[in-house]
This record gives C-alpha cells, sequence and structure tokens, in this order.
C-alpha cells in the first residue's frame, strides 16, 4: 500500500466523521501517515455528511479524497452527492436501500441488519466501518479495536465492538464480484 | 521519545495555547472554531485556568484584554462574523499594547456567509479590520502540527512586543485531524515586568520599543487608555507625543520583522516560476510541487503574513530569476496585492483564486498555471 483513499459518507447524525476518525485512528497505531477531513453541511442532523480518511506510507500534503479506492454510502443522497469519486476500481460498498446507476457494488443490508440484530441505530456507523475493513483489511484488526475503545462514549464500547465484529463477519460472507 | 498521535487542528490550537502558558480563555463559540471553546472549557479549569463564555463576541474580547491586564496570558477563538465584532477591542488592544491572541478560523463571508465551508477571505480583515493605524502580527499555519507550535508562537510574540496577534486558520485546517509528532523541547517567552514600583510609567520607552508591563492590581499606578496616551498612560492630544507613540508602536514590530516573520522556500528552480500560498491553499500546492512534479516551479509559504517576509521574498526573485508569480488563496484576491506591491515591476503576478466555499484540487491550480504559459 502506498496510498489509500476512502470515503464514508450518510446523513448527518449518523457518526460519519466518527467513523472517519476512527479508521483513521487506527491506521496512525498502524504506523502509518494519516488523513482524515470532513464536509457537512449546517444541520446537527440530517443533510449529506462526509468523512475522507487518506492512509499512506509518506506524509499527505492534500487533504480531500481526489479519487475514491474505498467509498461507503448510507444513504441515497450521499451516494449522489459524492459518487463523482467513484473510479473504475473503487470498493464501493451501499446499502441495500440506495438505488446506485454506477458499475460494479457490494450491497448490504446495513440499516436493517443494525435494527433487527443490534437494536441500536447509534452503532451503524462502527457496524459500516467492520464492514469496509472485512472486504479490504485496510487496518489491522487489533487497532481498530484500541481506535474504537478510545473514540466511542464511555459505556458503550461492547456494544460497538460487537457491531464492529458483526459488520466484519456479514463482509466475509461476500465474495468478491469482480 | 516523541509519540505519534491523530490531532485535529483546533485541538492542536488548544494544547499549543495551554503549552504556552494559557490561563484564560473568554468566548462565544461559533462554528468552525467550537471545538477550541469546548475543549478549553474542560481543559483549562483543571490547570486552574479560567474558560467564561461571554455573552457575545465583544464582551469576549474585552475580557481577554482585562484578564491580560491583570497578568495572564489570554486568548479568544472565533470565525468571521465574530471577528468582526471583536475588530473594536483588538484595536484597543493594539493601542493599550495589551498581549493577546485572537485565533480566527476562517469561513466563507461576508456575513454569516457559509458557517461549515473554507474560505481565506479574512487575511485583510486581520490586518486592516481596526481602525486607525496600528501594529498586529498575523500567523498562518499549513498543517496540524504547524498550528501547535504556532499558537505558542502567537503567545510568544504577543508577550514579546505586547501586541495583539491573530492565529488565522481556516475550515479545513482547523477540522482535519492528521498525525503529528511533538517535541518537547519549546521556547516560552514572558512578558517582561518591572522590577521596582518605584518610578514606574507604565508607556515609558524601553531599549526595544516594548514598555514592562505590571500586573494590574499589584499596587503600581497605572493608567490604560484608548486615548492616545504619554508615559503614565494619561490621555494627551500634545502632537509631539502622539507622534512619538505611534512611531514606536509600529517601530517596536517592523524593527524586529527579521526576527519574526516565518516562511518556507521549497523546490525553488533558477529562471522558474513561483507559487506562493498559505493556509490549507498551500498544502494543495505542495502536493502539486511534491506529487504531481509540475515542471520548473517552485512554493514560497509566508507563515507570518503580517509582518510579510519582504526582504526575504524579493531576494529569492533576484537570486532565482523567478518569471512569474502565481498566488493561490480562498479569496477574490487578498495577499496578491501585498505581493504586487512588494514584487512591483519585477515579475508578472497572476492570481488564483476560489471561493465557492471548496479547498481547489491540485487541478484548478496547475489548469491556471498551463493557461497562463499558453
Amino acid at each position: 500500500m502506498s496510498k489509500k483513499q476512502i470515503i464514508i459518507g450518510g446523513t448527518g447524525g449518523q457518526g460519519i466523521i466518527l467513523s472517519g476518525l476512527i479508521l483513521a485512528e487506527a491506521a496512525v497505531f498502524d504506523g502509518k501517515y494519516v488523513v482524515q477531513a470532513q464536509n457537512y453541511g449546517p444541520e446537527s442532523r440530517g443533510g449529506a455528511s462526509r468523512s475522507d480518511v487518506i492512509i499512506s506510507d509518506n506524509e499527505i500534503h492534500y487533504p480531500k479524497v481526489k479519487n475514491a479506492d474505498i467509498f461507503l454510502a448510507l444513504s441515497q443522497e450521499a451516494y449522489n452527492k459524492y459518487k463523482k469519486y467513484i473510479k473504475d476500481d473503487t470498493v464501493v460498498i451501499l446499502d441495500e436501500n440506495i438505488n446506485a446507476d454506477l458499475g460494479n457494488y457490494f450491497k448490504f443490508n446495513i440499516i436493517e441488519f443494525v435494527y433487527n440484530n443490534l437494536k441500536k441505530p447509534m452503532v451503524i456507523n462502527i457496524f459500516s466501518l467492520g464492514i469496509i475493513n472485512g472486504l479490504t483489511n485496510i487496518v489491522t484488526n487489533d487497532s481498530i479495536e484500541k481506535a474504537i475503545e478510545k473514540n466511542v462514549p464511555r459505556g458503550t464500547f461492547e456494544i460497538n465492538y460487537l457491531a464492529y465484529k458483526k459488520g466484519y463477519e456479514l463482509a466475509k460472507t461476500k465474495e468478491k464480484r469482480w | 521519545m516523541s509519540k505519534r498521535l491523530l490531532m485535529q487542528g483546533n485541538t492542536a490550537c488548544v494544547e499549543g495555547a495551554l503549552r504556552a502558558g494559557m490561563r484564560f480563555f473568554a468566548g462565544y463559540p461559533i462554528t468552525p472554531s467550537t471545538e477550541i471553546a469546548e475543549l478549553l472549557s474542560i481543559k483549562l479549569p483543571k490547570v486552574n485556568g479560567k474558560f467564561i463564555q461571554m455573552e457575545d463576541e465583544i464582551s469576549s474580547m474585552a475580557a481577554i484584554i482585562g484578564a491580560s491586564l491583570c497578568g495572564l496570558k489570554s486568548m479568544t477563538a472565533t470565525s468571521g462574523p465574530g471577528f468582526s465584532l471583536k475588530q473594536e477591542n483588538i484595536g484597543y488592544a493594539a493601542m493599550t499594547e495589551v498581549p493577546c491572541v485572537i485565533v480566527n478560523v476562517m469561513r466563507g463571508g461576508p456575513s454569516t456567509g457559509l458557517p461549515t465551508c473554507v474560505s481565506q477571505s479574512d487575511v485583510m480583515q486581520s490586518r486592516w479590520g481596526t481602525h486607525g493605524d496600528h501594529p498586529i502580527i498575523v500567523i498562518a499555519p499549513v498543517t496540524v502540527k504547524d498550528i501547535y507550535y504556532m499558537t505558542i508562537k502567537a503567545f510568544n510574540y504577543a508577550e514579546a512586543f505586547r501586541v495583539p496577534v491573530v492565529l488565522l486558520l481556516d475550515e479545513v485546517i482547523a477540522h482535519m485531524r492528521e498525525c503529528v509528532e511533538l517535541d518537547e523541547e519549546i521556547q516560552i517567552v514572558n512578558r517582561k515586568r518591572p522590577a521596582t514600583k518605584e518610578s514606574y510609567l507604565p508607556y515609558r520607552n524601553e531599549d526595544d520599543g516594548v514598555p514592562h508591563m505590571a500586573d494590574f492590581g499589584m499596587g503600581y499606578k497605572y493608567h490604560v487608555t484608548g486615548l492616545v496616551h504619554n508615559e503614565k498612560g494619561y490621555p494627551t492630544s500634545n502632537p509631539d507625543i502622539t507622534e512619538k507613540l505611534i512611531t514606536r508602536l509600529h517601530k517596536k514590530i517592523e524593527d524586529k520583522a527579521s526576527e519574526i516573520v516565518l516562511f518556507d522556500a521549497l523546490n525553488i528552480t533558477n529562471g522558474g516560476d513561483l507559487l506562493i500560498s498559505y493556509g490549507s491553499s498551500a498544502r494543495v500546492c505542495k502536493e502539486i510541487i511534491f506529487n504531481e512534479k509540475v515542471r520548473g516551479i517552485g512554493l514560497f509559504i509566508p507563515y507570518t503574513l503580517w509582518p510579510f517576509p519582504e526582504e526575504q521574498l524579493i531576494k529569492l526573485i533576484k537570486d532565482n530569476n523567478i518569471r512569474r508569480i502565481f498566488v493561490a488563496e480562498l479569496n477574490t484576491g487578498q495577499l496578491l496585492l501585498e505581493i504586487r506591491r512588494i514584487v512591483g515591476n519585477t515579475c508578472r503576478v497572476i492570481g488564483i483564486n476560489k471561493y465557492n466555499g471548496e479547498l481547489f484540487t491540485p487541478e484548478d491550480i496547475t489548469k491556471k498555471i498551463e493557461e497562463a504559459i499558453e
């Protein structure tokens, strides 16, 4: 790996920026250069929100994603707004409810799975991180466990780490389609 | 051994301020500077400092002046709309020579503009926002690590020269996180205090033009006013005293400009072109210089926008026979005016500007350079 660019997109309030922060911190624990930047609107809930993470073996200057290597969208609005960053070999991960009009992608019942199995909608962001890492192994599991523990609210580590593991396992069930 | 940390720009500002010895913060939280107030509300009480959320930006600025007069290193943080409101009292701090640091995290303007979007359109306001001829120091960091060290510098300059210092950040570098390694070997400067109460004159001209500063309330005879004043601090309209005061206020900075200015010159090629940029825009320029390998173009980053590293830039242009200068900034062309003033007719100065709330992409800049070359 020399440089990987990741976009996590969703709706404001879903914890998109926190999930980017956790991924970034895990990469720092792995000894990488990391930049995490964000893009959001003035709303505290709603509206498309995006977290950019760049992980590299070298110093990073430009802090935004130019072409995504990994692209995850949890809402139609985020998909529509940010799909311009998808290129031919981007690993695209979408929630089942999103209507996608571009190339290859993985679809998971992210929101429904979390509601039915974990009963805590606030862990959607960490569950998504599990899916990202299950498909790509962009950071080590040890580092991401440490990063989750450090950044989630006190008393919620267990449920968040469980969500991460469930997402990771769900991702492992999918064959790479291309 | 330093430790690698993931740190947000606004957090680096807080850590730098605390490291510099800042113990008083008054503010009125505003995006994209809010994290600074939020974090300090948690951290300052733990080091016996004071955090006050004031009723507005005007009173916040007044409060930090008062705290500094009483001997504490003090700071406020804001964004464009709040920066506008603070201007009157920034002038008061310049006139009364009260050390303080004002953090302005720039967002899109004018007015409430674009609260969550990046901009660099307060550059001229940071220099000339308050009325009257006045000295000011303005520092614009580029990386999260810069923010930490330059916040400390901002306090050092404020204390050394008894001047308000503006730390000019923008939404991108304030909100982004990156890994930093912090080295603990840091120099901390404290204001010079008078040795004795006998014959103390609060505005006496010392050798370096910076009067010694007693803590208000410690029994020194002391008068502070925004009016033109004599060495005792009492109002006067005497033309000789007025001219001497205004001259001293400027000279204490101008005479030390070569020690104050901070800049980087990267990849300078003889007979080539030069990009000049600061803040988050300079990061995009670094990407172009280091990773896109555009030929024959170097980068000059002024970290102190005021005083500007003028002599250093002029020498660099001369020594390297620079042909053209491109000034890349997220506004309609503000630092561009300064560069044109400094460079005069020695070479062509072309502005590269973006003001839609988004950061430049490297292509935005390389395209403009290519167009100019054609």
